[in-house]
């Protein structure tokens, strides 16, 4: 009789020491588990993620180094008062059929494509429409040093050499 | 012993026997997720080791100005080249000359933003004797059906003059 009460207590000792490793113990290491299951999966595609996007920066890298974009070289031309005022000068100088009266310069921000963008305001005056053409087509050519846009444009047609203002719209990086 | 004795006790040695199994397997579960979890953990910790270094390379690739403009430029393959077409003053110039050579206008005053061209224009009579109201709705009929052009004629609604036909146009980019 004593034995059955004592094999008694003893079964009843290890199923209340099951319930208690099952609550205390392996209930908080399942939870911890099944967290860093999730966790590991979503690293694990985030880190495929950038793998493809590392991938596409090489095969970039490897095409850019190939040939020279002059398209690119354009937005990566350093905007400063010195160079633009260069610039600009370089085509006038010595040409009678545009004259600069005024270049100015507005401080850079960055605009909605990523860009940074600055304006450039050029007072001249031209002799006739034909030398103001040029002059545009000059800033505007194919392999111009910087990349930029004429949003707006406003000209006498019917005057003979008259002053006109181009407000430029330059694209940077 | 009496054989019931013996019958209670024979169950009484299953009952403690299972109940000491479930305590073994419950031990062995415990310690098989733990052990688990530590491999996880490693994995975890490999992984964002990883991470890492991809980013850096990353990082430093995106340094190169190339690189970033590149990057921009395919963001914006559509909005770069809609914002170029808006800006062909060049060619805006150029159809305003055809224009004026076809319909025989005289313009005055090349106002171009927004997207809209804004002219003074000014139609005078042939010298073959062709009335200038003909030539002017000749141009206003034949530029609107004209599909080849660059611009729409927005509606004209003032017209000074007899052989002489001044009007103000709008010309929107299509």
């Amino acid at each position: 009789m004593e034995n059955i009460k004592n094999n008694k207590f003893i079964s009843l000792l290890f199923l209340f020491l099951t319930f208690l490793t099952l609550i205390v113990f392996t209930k908080d290491v399942f939870l911890d588990l099944q967290e860093n299951i999730d966790l590991k999966k979503q690293l694990t595609t985030q880190l495929e993620k950038s793998k493809e996007n590392l991938s596409t920066l090489n095969t970039l890298r490897t095409e850019l180094s190939k040939w020279e974009d002059t398209d690119l070289e354009k937005y990566i031309s350093p905007f400063s008062e010195d160079k633009i005022t260069h610039y600009i000068h370089s085509y006038v100088q010595g040409n009678p059929e545009v004259n600069i009266s005024q270049i100015s310069i507005t401080p850079w921000k960055e605009n909605e494509y990523g860009f940074i963008e600055g304006h450039i305001s050029l007072d001249v005056r031209v002799l006739n429409e034909n030398a103001l053409i040029d002059f545009i087509s000059f800033l505007l050519k194919d392999d111009s040093e910087y990349k930029i846009f004429i949003e707006s444009l406003s000209y006498n047609y019917e005057s003979w050499s008259f002053n006109v203002n181009i407000p430029l719209t330059v694209f940077y990086k | 012993m009496s054989i019931e004795g013996d019958f209670y006790l024979k169950k009484k040695d299953k009952h403690m026997f299972f109940s000491i199994i479930f305590f073994f397997l419950s031990v062995v579960l415990t310690l098989s997720l733990f052990f688990y979890n530590k491999v996880l953990i490693y994995d975890i910790h490999q992984i964002n080791e990883e991470s890492e270094k991809i980013q850096k390379s990353i990082t430093l690739i995106k340094e190169d100005e190339r690189i970033q403009v590149k990057e921009l430029l395919d963001i914006n393959a559509k909005a770069i080249p809609d914002l170029e077409n808006k800006t062909l003053v060049l060619k805006f110039i150029e159809e305003i000359k055809k224009i004026s050579s076809k319909y025989d206008i005289i313009f005055s005053w090349f106002n171009y933003g927004n997207g809209r061209l804004s002219l003074d224009a000014t139609i005078k009579k042939s010298e073959d004797g062709m009335p200038a109201y003909e030539k002017l709705t000749f141009f206003i009929q034949d530029y609107r059906l004209d599909e080849q052009a660059l611009f729409e004629l927005d509606f004209i609604s003032k017209f000074v003059g007899q052989n002489r036909i001044s009007f103000h146009t709008n010309f929107l980019i299509k």
